[in-house]
């Protein structure tokens, strides 16, 4: 028997294939590169630990510090993380020990956590007694964000990771160093935004789909590198024609969402998702770093403390439903779908003000309690479908 | 000519014929493992009773948590969509319809013109859906049509609190040893039910006539429950309440059929 060896012409991907592709976690090859080189990767669990921070600590070439958000996509049990979280503990909690505990992060350095929820900090506690990684930290996020005190508080805390990077590792960022990442971080957030235009217009040019998994793409490659290929997808995507046959434009709201899968079931039915205001979604793009000041941490610490908040926090509450008001017309949407992982209090009693505000003035809305991994596909198809028949007129 | 809706139900699985004026034939079966399977033996055993063959069906349209995977339906619609068709098809007035099915709840809100207004489904729990009673009865040995009037036989309720058809188990047996009658703890159980499917109403204003829909409406013992709990009056469709989707269903395809819009 003779095995025939054809050597196969591979085209190369475009920018948009290879953002649309790009596998995931220790799959990654921009993760893999990186590693390969000498660099480190840390991830971070939410979007009050300031990326720039870790991005910027430049060592020689080959000892650069890569921020990943952590994500457990594709996760299908938790039972061994259940024996340390309660099941009364959100699914993405369990999911991210589950995978630690599984090895499923050795390409992982570290872990920079923030107190932004109860679920979280405790699965922090697991990280630290039971899976020991070299580096592990956590930024404690005041629950206002209206003082200054409240401010300084924050910025102290964000500085002390930073300086404890340094005394780790001996590398430490600079003011150079810091100013160079938050232009690239800039620059980032205005390509970001520039797809969100693409989406949100009148003639939507991808999916709520493509659309998060970019955003996945960018969570998990250098954002120098990300930025380029973001550019010219930017160009393929306007030079393509728009989406065509979807029944409703929607807005997703409610807890974090990193995995394709639930926005799959949701545009399945005939919705396309135009808009968001998911903190990892457009809440991580919105609000620019001020380039022009001459304390780099603190104009990055100060980014992060105002963006738009999260409903952790015990103020804000108006300005959120003011602003997924503003997105949900902006992008005039046919009606909101929210959604939160089962026991995500936060999210879930944050969009029950959300949603009745939003009806009062005539705008449909559906809640859809989830699982971190959406296993229940019927389940949410029924109820997606349901509304699109509702608001379908 | 004949128009077909089948509804494939978790539990239960309906079809009903519908040749443009009324109800031809209708069957309704206890659910089968596959959704093909119960779609395929419910539409037979409906076209016997019919005395019609499959090719009389001009057009049929599937409903209920199969829905998807019925081949020979020209398209599917949820459930939510078919009952208020259906509702408003039995009963013009309707503008609020309570389904309560083996593992969804829905509150319904119905327009003035028939169509879907706006609506509630339990969350993914199925606390008070009817599988809860089926636990109760099956822990009892009971049929689940015999439920009604053991409940409503009843002094007075037993103090149940769990709404879990899970945990209601180990509620029960230890009423059961308190010395509790089983009659108790069944109107107990209904009243629970009842009493969530108010509260999880939520959002939406239920404005009268009010229909009841699915296999626990024809529960006596949920019923007076809900009717003590309830300002509104309920009225009672002319039909098995359990039809009703697949009612909806079969209207819909005659309408579409006859390219009425949805």
């Amino acid at each position: 028997m003779s095995t025939q060896n054809v050597q196969q012409e591979v085209t190369p991907k475009s920018a948009l294939e290879e953002l649309l592709t790009l596998p995931r976690r220790g799959e990654n090859p921009y993760i893999q590169d990186w590693k390969a080189n000498g660099g480190k990767v840390f991830a971070y669990v939410c979007s009050y630990v300031p990326e720039e921070i870790i991005y910027a600590v430049k060592g020689v070439a080959k000892s650069r510090y890569l921020p990943v958000r952590l994500g457990a996509t594709g996760c299908t049990k938790t039972e061994d993380a259940d024996i340390d979280l309660s099941r009364c503990l959100c699914s993405f909690a369990r999911s991210t020990l589950q995978m630690g505990l599984d090895g499923e992060y050795s390409y992982l350095d570290g872990l920079v956590y923030s107190s932004s929820c109860e679920q979280m900090r405790r699965s922090f506690e697991y990280w630290r007694d039971k899976l020991h990684p070299d580096f592990l930290e956590m930024i404690s996020v005041p629950r206002t964000t209206d003082t200054q005190a409240h401010f300084e508080w924050y910025l102290e805390e964000v500085n002390n990771v930073r300086l404890k990077f340094g005394q780790k590792y001996g590398l430490l960022s600079n003011k150079a160093s810091l100013n160079e990442t938050i232009k690239i971080y800039n620059r980032f957030r205005e390509l970001m935004l520039e797809l969100y235009a693409l989406r949100s217009g009148d003639a939507p040019k991808l999916t709520g789909t493509e659309a998060l998994n970019i955003a996945l793409a960018g969570f998990n490659m250098p954002k120098d590198i990300f930025n380029e290929k973001l550019e010219a997808a930017i160009e393929e995507l306007k030079a393509r024609p728009a989406v065509t046959g979807y029944r409703a434009r929607v807005l997703l709201a409610g807890s974090p969402i990193d995995d394709p899968a639930l926005v799959e079931i949701i545009e399945g039915t005939g919705a396309l998702v135009v808009t968001d205001t998911l903190c990892t979604g457009r809440k991580y793009v919105e609000g620019m770093v001020d380039e022009t000041t001459d304390d780099p941490v603190r104009a990055i610490a100060k980014r992060y403390f105002s963006k738009e908040t999260c409903p952790r926090m015990m103020d804000g509450t108006d300005a959120r439903v003011a602003y997924v008001k503003r997105l949900a017309k902006e992008a005039n949407v046919d009606g909101v779908i929210f959604q939160y992982i089962t026991f995500c209090d936060n999210h879930n009693i944050e969009n029950i003000i959300e949603s009745r505000s939003l009806e009062k003035d005539g705008v449909p809305t559906l809640t859809l309690e989830r699982e971190y991994q959406p296993g229940d596909v019927g389940r949410l198809r029924t109820r997606v479908q349901a509304f699109m028949e509702r608001i379908n007129k | 000519m004949l128009f077909a809706g089948v509804d494939i139900g978790s539990s239960s699985a309906q079809a009903v014929l519908f040749d443009g004026e009324k109800i031809v034939a209708y069957t309704s079966i206890v659910a089968k493992p596959v959704p093909q399977q119960s779609a395929r033996f419910v539409i037979d055993a409906t076209l016997a009773e019919a005395g019609a063959r499959q090719e009389d069906i001009a057009c049929c349209i599937s409903t209920g948590y199969g829905r998807e995977k019925i081949t020979f339906a020209a398209d599917n619609v949820s459930e939510i969509s078919c009952l208020v068709k259906g509702a408003f098809w039995l009963d013009p007035d309707i503008r609020t319809i309570i389904d309560i099915g083996a593992q969804d709840n829905k509150v319904i809100s119905v327009t003035d013109d028939g169509k879907l207004k706006d609506f509630v489904m339990n969350d993914k729990c199925a606390a008070g859906s009817g599988r809860f009673l089926e636990k109760i009865a099956r822990t009892f040995g009971l049929q689940i049509s015999d439920y009604g009037p053991l409940a409503l036989s009843a002094a007075k309720p037993a103090p149940i609190q769990n709404s879990c058809p899970v945990y209601v188990n180990f509620d029960a047996l230890c009423r059961l040893t308190e010395g509790w009658t089983k009659a108790s703890i069944a109107l107990s159980a209904a009243n629970i039910l009842a009493s969530r499917l108010i509260n999880a109403s939520g959002k939406i204003k239920m404005v009268e006539p009010l229909c009841l829909t699915g296999g626990v409406a024809k529960n006596q013992a949920v019923m007076r429950s809900l009717d003590g709990l309830l300002d509104l009056p309920i009225r009672q469709l002319p039909v098995d309440p359990q039809i009703v989707g697949a009612l909806g269903a079969a209207v819909l395809a005659h309408d579409r059929y006859h390219h009425k819009v949805n």
